[in-house]
């Protein structure tokens, strides 16, 4: 099996729940969780998470504040903000959702 | 709130914390790979892919982090702006262009919205009429709007005021009208300061009063608050100031400027004569009555009209009275109108041609910026992207040139009424409004997509790739086709505008300087009045004398001589006399005019004596009356019979002893107006014949006859102490004033059809110089392997003439098509006059191939080696 394209919207919910998980995370830390994650199943361009990173914090989802990575790096923190806390409630149960109207949908079909 | 704030914000910002973002991701994960034990260089790279396509994340990250469509809008005019300061020449000649065609656009539609568009500003304009007859007097005026039910009639009418004194200072020229007590509530409008008058002002013991003009207050009282109640004396009488109108309002006569209305019922105190039943002065209007119809008020005026007759108030004039449309009050300002029509289509041509240089302007540019374009398509950029930021430089482009036409246009309109009023005074509303500014836009943005369009898909339409090398690649095809069809074009517009413009100058050629029938130059011309008191003096052909025989001795005067109304005078009855000889009465339908001259006046105007002689010092009161006849007038009252001796009588029953002797035939002339043909004429001497208007005293000088202006003045003052002048000019001004249609048009007509030249030929210059530039690599070649360089040259030009060829056919075409509508302003020459045509043909051909020849010469001169170097 060929690795599947992130489906599309999923990288957001996938970036709130990595946040949540780990706490305070920089954009390549949230990347590769995502990845190690996703074990290999995954077409993930790393650079998209950043457009999707902005998207959330200009929704007051997440916040970001400058930090010094591991290796003594300029890097931007990201964490997860009260009102993210409440979407991803959201983002799940919607998720779940979805989840269960396909199987739902493929049982069925079968 | 506060994320919106942040996206303004990040708009300008820079994007340098993703870089440092994405930099530092870049070198985390190559760490991590260099610790799985690859080498630095296999590590770095190999992060740099599993972070996928930086620059389009850059590019998604820039749409987002500001507000969408703004961002990008404000992206594409830093852009644009950026394009121009580094081609200022671009960025110039393209506003400029803009901002004239715009300008003259705009100017000439404010003048259109003024006189023919705009209603009056007042309640309700479209339920006003105009009443038509040849005018009413007070009387008539009184009884019919007595007794009409259908409408509710008002009034006005110039006031003779002799004397008018403001603030210590006799005005000359204020414009004084009479209105009726009901004009301004009939009208519908408010005042600005104080109130505006009522019928109770009518009344005989009613204090008099009245009501000024903004502009009045503006220059006569510098807006001074303490207005209400001044005096203003009116021939010594006091009268206090009781209103200001609105700013706005002009009262019922558009283009005149109404300095202030006096309550009609006045004019028995200021001027008696004015007020009796045989004075026709009063132009009347009216407000229909809610729910009557133009029929019904049209069958009841009428028959009131007629009924007045009854009344034994006498009647003059036709006896039928017609109900017009009076939303756009009496407009005194028709002749304007055709003219402004037509302007505005020249104008809208010249907008054309603006246009489509400005789109082959932009289709170079995009050429020139091809591996440019090629580039960001390359890189990802849609074309939908490219073309949005191209079309955001036009319309940058089109607003700024707007904005600039927008100024431009306030001060043309200007410039173009004192042209059209050749010195008079005037008012019109031009001020700015939403109207203007809105129609401004409209041209702006339609601008836009005519000459942004075409090239913003022109120079997208390349084939991906950065083959913009091969500069003669078919993908430039459509841009080739679309620029020589903007360049067919503009040559056909021009030929329009210019052929257009040589038709009109010749039309006021011909009427300015037609055979008037005597030599209209080096002659000046004084109009006589009598000043503050009522005696007749000046009105006494003795004095017509003195004044004549005075001014002869100024030095420099040639000749000199007195006329009852003047030449040229618009004053000079329309109508003819009716002459009797002993057998036969020649009836007014004949039109034959007689007038009063003093001797010397036939010679001072050089009017050419075809048989017998002229007048003579020797004609006086008492001495045989004598006249002198029009060949025209000759043939109309004695057919092929020798007029001398023959006597002639003014009146339809002939009396001997009343009766002159015709001692001369004189040449026909144009006396009336320079537009009518010459129409059969008489003079008879001051003191023979009696006078009904103003004296005129004329005077031929050595030199420029303006310089003599405070010598004639000041010697005729000698000669009648009571005399004042009203009016001074020299002939040649005196026709410019009768041929002020004729001259506005030829003017800016002229003007526009030079620009539109201009335009032409700047843009035909781009065109071959753009295209001699892309082949000249292939000229190179040429001349190296022997081509000389006229055959090169050739090659160039050839594409010139065929250009040439094709727009001046389709000019040639239009001007026959839409020459009929010019025909009415035309005169003396029709829309096909041959030589006209020629010669607008000519200057186009001319031009167009300089344009074209100057650019092709230097490609032609071209070393060939640097040439060949160039394109390795």
């Amino acid at each position: 099996m060929s690795k599947a394209d992130v489906p599309y919207g999923t990288l957001d919910l996938m970036v709130l729940k990595t946040l949540a998980a780990l706490g305070t995370l920089h954009g390549f830390g949230i990347a590769r969780r995502i990845e190690q994650l996703a074990q290999g199943s995954l077409e993930l361009n790393q650079g998209t998470i950043y457009p999707a990173l902005l998207r959330l914090e200009q929704r007051g989802w997440i916040d970001s504040e400058w930090g010094a990575s591991e290796a003594n790096r300029r890097a931007r923190y990201y964490s997860l903000t009260k009102a993210g806390r409440k979407q991803l409630a959201v983002e799940e149960a919607r998720w779940a959702e979805t989840v269960a109207m396909m199987e739902r949908v493929l049982e069925t079909e079968a | 709130m506060r994320t919106l704030l942040a996206r303004f914000l990040g708009m300008f910002g820079s994007s340098s914390r993703l870089d440092e973002e994405i930099e530092s991701h870049i070198a985390m994960q190559a760490a991590e790979f260099e610790r799985s034990g690859m080498s630095p260089a296999e590590a770095h790279e190999r992060a740099a892919r599993a972070f996928g396509h930086a620059t389009q994340i850059r590019e998604q990250h820039r749409e987002q982090s500001r507000l969408p469509g703004l961002d990008s809008f404000v992206q594409d005019i830093r852009y644009a702006l950026r394009q121009w300061r580094a081609n200022r020449v671009f960025a110039f000649t393209a506003i400029a262009t803009l901002a004239l065609s715009i300008g003259a656009t705009t100017s000439i539609y404010q003048l259109l919205d003024a006189i023919v568009i705009r209603p009056l500003p007042v309640r309700a304009p479209e339920e006003l009429v105009l009443l038509e007859t040849t005018g009413f007097s007070y009387p008539q005026f009184v009884e019919m709007s007595k007794r009409s039910t259908t409408a509710e009639l008002f009034a006005t009418g110039f006031g003779r005021i002799k004397e008018f004194r403001a603030e210590g200072q006799t005005l000359s020229d204020a414009q004084l009208l009479y209105a009726s007590g009901n004009f301004f509530t009939g009208l519908g409008t408010t005042p600005q300061v104080g109130r505006l008058f009522t019928t109770r002002d009518d009344a005989p013991d009613s204090l008099p009063i009245v009501v000024i003009s903004d502009a009045f207050w503006e220059q006569q009282f510098q807006r001074r608050a303490d207005i209400l109640g001044r005096a203003i004396q009116m021939n010594g009488i006091e009268v206090r100031i009781v209103g200001v109108t609105q700013p706005e309002f002009y009262g019922d006569r558009l283009g005149t400027p109404v300095d202030a209305w006096i309550p009609m019922g006045k004019v028995h105190t200021f001027a008696p004569s004015q007020a009796t039943p045989g004075s026709s002065w009063l132009q009347p209007m009216a407000r229909l009555r809610p729910g009557v119809s133009t029929q019904r008020a049209q069958a009841e005026l009428n028959a009131l009209w007629l009924a007045i007759e009854d009344l034994g108030i006498r009647m003059n004039g036709p006896r039928k009275l017609e109900i017009r449309p009076g939303s756009h009050g009496l407009v005194t300002m028709t002749d304007f109108q055709r003219p402004l029509w037509l302007l505005m289509g020249i104008v809208g041509v010249l907008l054309l041609i603006g246009c489509s240089n400005l789109a082959n302007l932009l289709m170079a540019r995009a050429t020139a910026r091809t591996h440019e374009i090629g580039v960001r398509l390359a890189i990802g950029a849609g074309r939908a992207r490219v073309i949005r930021q191209l079309l955001t430089e036009s319309m940058l482009l089109a607003l700024i040139g707007g904005a600039v036409g927008l100024g431009l246009a306030a001060a043309g309109a200007r410039l173009i009424l004192n042209l059209a009023m050749a010195g008079q005074r005037w008012y019109l509303p031009t001020t700015i409004d939403w109207r203007i500014a809105g129609f401004t836009t409209l041209v702006s943005v339609g601008a836009v997509i005519v000459f942004g369009m075409v090239p913003a898909f022109a120079a997208t339409g390349i084939p991906v790739a950065l083959r913009s090398e091969s500069r003669t690649h078919s993908a430039s095809r459509f841009r080739q086709f679309a620029t020589r069809g903007f360049v067919v074009a503009q040559i056909a517009l021009s030929m329009l505008l210019v052929a257009g413009a040589a038709l009109l100058l010749r039309s006021f050629w011909n009427l300015a300087h037609q055979d008037f029938g005597y030599d209209v130059e080096s002659v000046l011309s004084a109009s006589l009045t009598n000043r503050g008191d009522f005696s007749r003096d000046i009105f006494e052909p003795e004095s017509q004398l003195r004044i004549a025989e005075r001014v002869r001795q100024i030095p420099g005067v040639i000749a000199g001589g007195v006329s009852v109304s003047g030449l040229l005078d618009e004053g000079l009855g329309l109508g003819g006399m009716p002459i009797a000889t002993e057998s036969r009465l020649v009836p007014e339908s004949a039109k034959i005019r007689m007038i009063a001259v003093s001797p010397g006046y036939m010679e001072t105007m050089a009017i050419p004596l075809k048989l017998g002689r002229a007048l003579a010092v020797t004609d006086r009161k008492n001495a045989p009356r004598v006249a002198v006849v029009s060949e025209s007038a000759a043939r109309a009252i004695f057919g092929k019979q020798n007029p001398i001796g023959q006597r002639i009588f003014s009146g339809k029953t002939f009396r001997a002893d009343r009766s002159y002797e015709i001692v001369g035939v004189m040449r026909d002339i144009r006396y009336a107006t320079p537009r009518e043909d010459p129409g059969p004429l008489i003079f008879a001497p001051t003191g023979q014949f009696p006078g009904f208007s103003n004296p005129t005293v004329v005077v031929r000088v050595a030199g420029d006859p303006a310089r003599f202006a405070r010598a004639l003045e000041d010697a005729a003052g000698e000669a009648a102490p009571t005399l004042k002048v009203f009016r001074m000019r020299t002939l040649r001004e005196a026709i410019n004033s009768h041929a002020r249609r004729e001259r506005l048009l030829a003017w800016l007509s002229g003007g526009f059809g030079a620009l539109a030249l201009i335009l032409a030929a700047v843009g035909l210059y781009g065109v071959v110089a753009y295209a001699a530039e892309q082949r000249t690599t292939e000229m190179g070649i040429r001349l190296a392997l022997g081509a000389t360089q006229s055959h090169v040259r050739g090659l160039l030009l050839r594409e010139v003439l065929w250009m040439l060829a094709a727009g001046l056919s389709i000019g040639a075409i239009a001007i026959l098509g839409l020459g009929r509508l010019l025909d009415s302003l035309l005169f003396g020459l029709s829309s096909h006059d041959p030589l006209t045509l020629a010669l607008a043909l000519l200057v186009l051909s001319g031009i167009t191939i300089l344009a074209g020849y100057l650019p092709a010469r230097r490609v032609a001169s071209i070393d060939p080696s640097s040439t060949l170097r160039r394109e390795s």
